[in-house]
């Protein structure tokens, strides 16, 4: 991290690559008397690079809607360099190319959602025709397409907070700042706003995300900062921050006391190390409520309020994506997420049985307290995405002649680790 | 889905379709012009005929027995080639309308008594009273029903229609017609601003940031009920007016009433609709928020200004046009209500409905220096005022300048007396226009006699250059008119009056004097003058229109860009100060002149009553523009407001006080930081 900050504060020309750039960025806010009350930012230094998900991260306090606002010109820097597309954040030209979704969704309760959305792509002087399109579209995705006519007044937190995610994407920005994305929103409805985050990524968006609930930036961050007080504490991917190198998970189907024990015995042997605990993975209640509301959904139960959302509007994708990646991720929308049996959640379907059988092949090995040739294990390397929790590097370890290379080595500030922070699986976690 | 809702929705449909809209948009442009056209034919031919009798009736000498003069006075009819106009009714009237020499005084308003009973019965009176009146009335009807149409509201339009005609037909039955027309014009205003308000929206539908923000803006107004209220109340209190004027006054004078009460609430309760909607839709929109997200999109600052500004001033535009159209529209048929009699029919045309200019008499002003001699003299004889000055009770400065007015007054006011038995002369300059247009004259006057009593009738002998002579009774402090021919009017455009204190009599030995009234008759500045037509009351009505608006315009950006910084009661409240004094400046103006700092006072005292003056100078000047043009008093007084006054408020209030407060507004507006600190503090 202190490297690159520090080329950066050298000096600020404008790098095509990079969305927002900030050096030394301060903010003080003063009284009537202009006297200094508080220091909200505290010159911190920090790139968005372009198509990159960038998290937030910090408690009440610690300077992230302060930082959110100085980017979009709502509040003006005290010291410091902010450019934002190369530009100041007050420069109306920029605001084009940004989506913004604030912590509270202020909207005019006279208007309702097609109105809303209306004003605001008037304001990005979009044509009638193409005003339409895309409202009905958004509107379709966030699932308020049948109170289209309803006084925004009249709606709950949840159904305005998903208004306020269809306005923050009318213009379909380059650039996308959500501060809370998912506060208001059903399990259900924070699930499709995560996913439309991940699929908004492969796009290309560049996305500012901030917010409290740290596994979803856990899930969809290719970098994030933590502040505190106004500084930066942490920087870096999920993986650099939080990887515990000095630990090792292995996950598989449900095995006997008796093979848990002998297993326990071979890395005694071989490893020098023990079990330290076995334990049977529990469904997420995510998962669980998921599968819940599928189901009730599939019975087509009526609910008055806000639907659930539809595809991804069709004006946000990229026609020259691959069609299967788009397919691949409506599937795993819909997916029933069964527990137990998987364990690893994998980005494509067409390896669940390769890697089902991969993992039968190890553990037989392992019990065997056999090394594994080298070349079996890199016929085993999948050529998608490689599931993004599991450390390839165990696997090939055990695998390996050694028992301790790793083919990829992860650390901090290494945005390409073992797994391809563009190929995320849709929520995968970590067992 | 019930029967009726059905039926709306297909009825919906059904209007909707293009070919609809076009069928109804012809049938209905054939129907008005078929109507408005016939209604302009026969309106030409009353004209034509009205001018053809003037014409004769102007020639032609009572006095020397002229043939059509002695038909007209005798059997109150004129024939024009084969045609005979007017009726035996009209003949001890017409008798009377005859001066001394025996001419008219005022030909037209004769022919108009003579073709009275030639206007048809299916045609209001006042739609025929003048080729504006009728094209004004006839696009506006064109307009909103093709607008209607256009919008889709012709299916609500129906039903509007037939409820407020099922309520008619009722007052009808009950022989309510005064109300009958009342919620007639009720119901048509009020859906006739719904069609303004949706047209006005579809005109601001362009995708451009002003034009969405303003098109917001009348969202809000319509439906946060913010501007509801007072077009409400405005668009019922104007057809509602008329049947608070009590019909036992002259006819000129409820006119008058229903003019300056339905001017005066037309500007009231826009100007406040305007402070309260400018005010909210900034103040509000800034304190809960929607800000944030409204200036993150391509949106400068400065089209964020003038597109609020827009909303509201289109809303204005709304509510002054329909306003506007309405007190026209019902002034025309409150014509049509009974005079007390034709002296009283005929002010109506000649004094009120009508755009005059007028001219005081020139007075002689006292140089400089003998204004100094007269004060120096009063010192002198005045001992103890120069034992005051001497002691230093009164600072010498204060009692030169006291008296310095005191004798201009006086010395003014000299010529406004004339003693009993004597005469004045009194000269009236720059009258050519009324001589080239042969306008007849309304000298008018109020005077006072030491004594007020409405029972006493005192005389009054008025003589011109010519030689000849009018004598008039008049009542103490009432306003009294006289009509005078354009002739007495000479090549240099002045017109000479003498006014003699007295009754023309005879003395002793039978030859003709004047007999001296009881006392000294005096007159205010204001209270003599000359009157003459220079324009229409239409177009004068336009103008005054025009005047209200460019105020209501400058009212809306004061209030946009005050609640930029202010909260929304604050800011109402620098409006409604800034709408006061504006509106009182001239007051205010003739009390600063009043209003004078002690020299004698304690110095405290003194720097306080310089700091009141001061401020109360600054804003008087500032806003004193503002009421100097009042467009409501001087169309209740048939005055004109004329074009150069229309373009000296165009400039400085709409263009340097509107300009002025958009720009200071920017200023402050462009750094303000929107956002708050929502951190620990």
């Amino acid at each position: 991290m202190a490297t690159g900050m520090a080329t950066a504060r050298q000096s600020l020309a404008f790098d095509a690559d990079k969305v927002v750039q900030a050096v030394g960025l301060t903010k003080v806010f003063s009284d009537f008397w202009l006297r200094a009350k508080a220091r909200a930012v505290d010159g911190i230094d920090f790139e968005i690079n372009r198509g990159e998900v960038f998290g937030l991260l910090g408690p009440n306090g610690s300077g992230k809607s302060t930082t959110i606002k100085m980017l979009l010109g709502l509040l003006h820097k005290t010291k410091g360099t902010l450019l934002v597309f190369g530009r100041d954040p007050s420069d109306v030209a920029v605001k084009k190319r940004i989506g913004y979704l604030p912590e509270e969704s202020y909207m005019y309760r006279f208007l309702n959602p097609q109105e809303t959305l209306d004003y605001y792509a008037k304001l990005f002087g979009l044509g009638r025709a193409e005003r339409q399109r895309r409202i009905g579209e958004l509107l379709e995705m966030v699932g308020l397409h049948q109170v289209r006519n309803r006084a925004v007044g009249e709606f709950s937190k949840g159904m305005t907070r998903r208004l306020g995610l269809a306005q923050a994407l009318i213009n379909d920005p380059e650039f996308l700042i959500l501060d809370e994305p998912t506060s208001g929103l059903d399990p259900v409805g924070a699930r499709q706003v995560k996913d439309l985050l991940l699929e908004l990524g492969r796009r290309g968006k560049t996305i500012l995300l901030s917010s409290h609930m740290l596994d979803e930036v856990e899930d969809v961050c290719d970098r994030m900062v933590v502040l505190y007080g106004g500084k930066i504490r942490a920087e870096g991917t999920a993986e650099a921050l939080l990887t515990d190198a000095s630990r090792t998970v292995i996950t598989m189907p449900r095995i006997g006391a008796a093979t848990v024990a002998r297993i326990d015995q071979m890395l005694h042997d071989t490893e020098g190390v023990g079990i330290d605990s076995v334990e049977a993975p529990r469904e997420r209640l995510e998962d669980f409520f998921m599968d819940l509301v599928e189901k009730a959904r599939q019975e087509q139960i009526a609910t008055s309020g806000a639907l659930h959302g539809g595809r991804t509007a069709a004006f946000l994708v990229d026609p020259e994506t691959p069609r299967d990646g788009e397919g691949l991720v409506d599937d795993l929308v819909r997916e029933r997420m069964e527990p137990a049996a998987r364990a690893v959640e994998i980005s494509a379907n067409a390896k669940k049985v390769q890697d089902a059988a991969r993992r039968d092949d190890v553990l037989q090995d392992l019990l065997q307290d056999k090394p594994r040739p080298e070349a079996k294990a890199t016929t085993a390397k999948p050529e998608v995405a490689k599931p993004r929790d599991v450390d390839a590097s165990v696997i090939e370890g055990l695998l390996g002649p050694t028992g301790t290379g790793s083919t990829g080595t992860s650390g901090p500030g290494d945005g390409g680790s073992a797994t391809d922070p563009k190929h995320k699986g849709d929520g995968g976690r970590r067992s | 889905m019930s029967l009726l809702k059905l039926l709306l929705v297909r009825l919906d449909d059904l209007q909707r379709r293009v070919s609809v809209r076009l069928t109804l948009s012809a049938l209905v442009t054939v129907a008005v012009i078929a109507y408005f056209g016939a209604a302009w034919l026969k309106s030409s031919e009353i004209r034509r005929d009205g001018m053809a009798i003037a014409t004769l009736l102007k020639e032609a000498n009572l006095t020397k027995r002229d043939e059509v003069a002695v038909q007209f006075a005798e059997k109150g009819t004129v024939t024009v080639g084969a045609r005979t106009f007017g009726n035996d009714k009209l003949a001890g009237f017409a008798r009377a309308l005859y001066e001394a020499d025996g001419r008219l005084a005022n030909p037209g308003a004769a022919a108009r008594l003579v073709l009275e009973d030639r206007i048809p019965r299916w045609v209001p009176t006042f739609v025929l009273a003048d080729d504006l009146t009728l094209a004004l009335l006839g696009t506006v009807i064109l307009g909103l029903l093709l607008l209607a149409i256009w919008v889709g509201l012709v299916v609500p339009m129906v039903f509007v229609t037939i409820g407020t005609g099922v309520l008619c037909a009722f007052l009808w039955w009950i022989g309510s017609t005064s109300w009958l027309v009342a919620v007639a014009s009720i119901a048509t205003l009020l859906f006739s601003f719904v069609l303004l308000v949706r047209g006005t929206s579809l005109a601001l539908g362009r995708a451009t940031p002003i034009f969405a923000i303003a098109s917001t803006v009348l969202r809000e107004a319509m439906r946060l009920k913010i501007a509801t209220f007072f077009v409400g109340v405005l668009l019922i209190a104007i057809p509602v007016l008329p049947l608070w004027i009590s019909r036992s006054e002259p006819l000129r004078y409820q006119i008058q009433a229903f003019i300056a009460r339905s001017m005066g609430l037309l500007f009231l309760l826009a100007a406040c609709m305007t402070v309260f909607l400018a005010c909210a839709t900034v103040a509000f929109e800034i304190r809960d928020k929607q800000i944030w997200q409204l200036m993150t999109k391509p949106v400068a600052r400065v089209q964020y200004l003038l597109g609020k500004w827009l909303g509201v001033v289109a809303l204005n535009l709304i509510l002054v046009l329909l306003g506007g159209v309405a007190i026209f529209t019902y002034v025309q048929y409150m014509q049509t209500r009974p005079a007390k009699d034709q002296y009283d029919q005929m002010a109506v045309h000649e004094e009120i409905l009508v755009a005059r200019a007028g001219r005081f008499p020139t007075y002689r002003k006292l140089s400089g220096d003998e204004a100094r001699e007269i004060v120096q003299k009063r010192i002198d004889s005045d001992p103890l005022l120069k034992a005051d000055i001497e002691n230093g009770e009164r600072g010498e400065l204060d009692v030169i300048r006291d008296l310095a007015r005191q004798v201009h007054q006086e010395f003014l006011a000299a010529q406004r007396s004339i003693g009993a038995g004597e005469f004045r002369d009194y000269v009236f300059e720059d009258l050519l226009p009324a001589k080239r247009m042969n306008a007849a004259l309304t000298l008018r006057y109020a005077f006072d006699i030491g004594r007020i009593d409405p029972h006493e009738v005192h005389s009054a002998i008025f003589r011109f250059a010519d030689g000849s002579y009018i004598q008039r009774d008049f009542v103490p402090a009432q306003a009294h008119v006289l009509t005078l021919p354009a002739q007495l009017i000479d090549e240099n455009g002045r017109l000479e009056v003498s006014i003699i204190n007295g009754t023309p009599g005879n003395d002793a030995n039978g030859n003709p004097t004047v007999i001296p009234g009881i006392g000294v008759m005096l007159f205010k500045p204001d209270a003599f003058e000359v009157l003459y037509r220079v324009d229409t009351f239409e177009w004068n009505f336009i103008r005054a229109l025009a005047v209200q608006f460019m105020k209501l315009a400058f009212l809306s950006m004061f209030g946009v860009c005050a609640a930029t910084v202010l909260s929304f009661p604050v800011a109402c409240v620098l409006s409604f100060t800034v709408l006061s004094i504006g509106s009182l400046a001239p007051f205010l103006g003739m009390s600063l002149d009043e209003y004078r700092i002690k020299s004698d006072a304690p110095a405290l005292w003194q720097a306080f009553q310089f700091v009141i003056k001061t401020v109360a100078t600054g804003a008087e000047w500032m806003l004193r523009a503002f009421g100097e043009v009042r467009p409501t008093a001087l169309l209740v007084e048939g005055r004109v407001i004329g074009w150069p006054d229309l373009l000296r408020t165009f400039v400085i209030i709409g263009a340097v006080w509107t300009g002025g407060a958009f720009v200071l507004g920017y200023v402050v507006f462009r750094r303000k930081e929107l956002a708050t600190y929502s951190g620990n503090t």
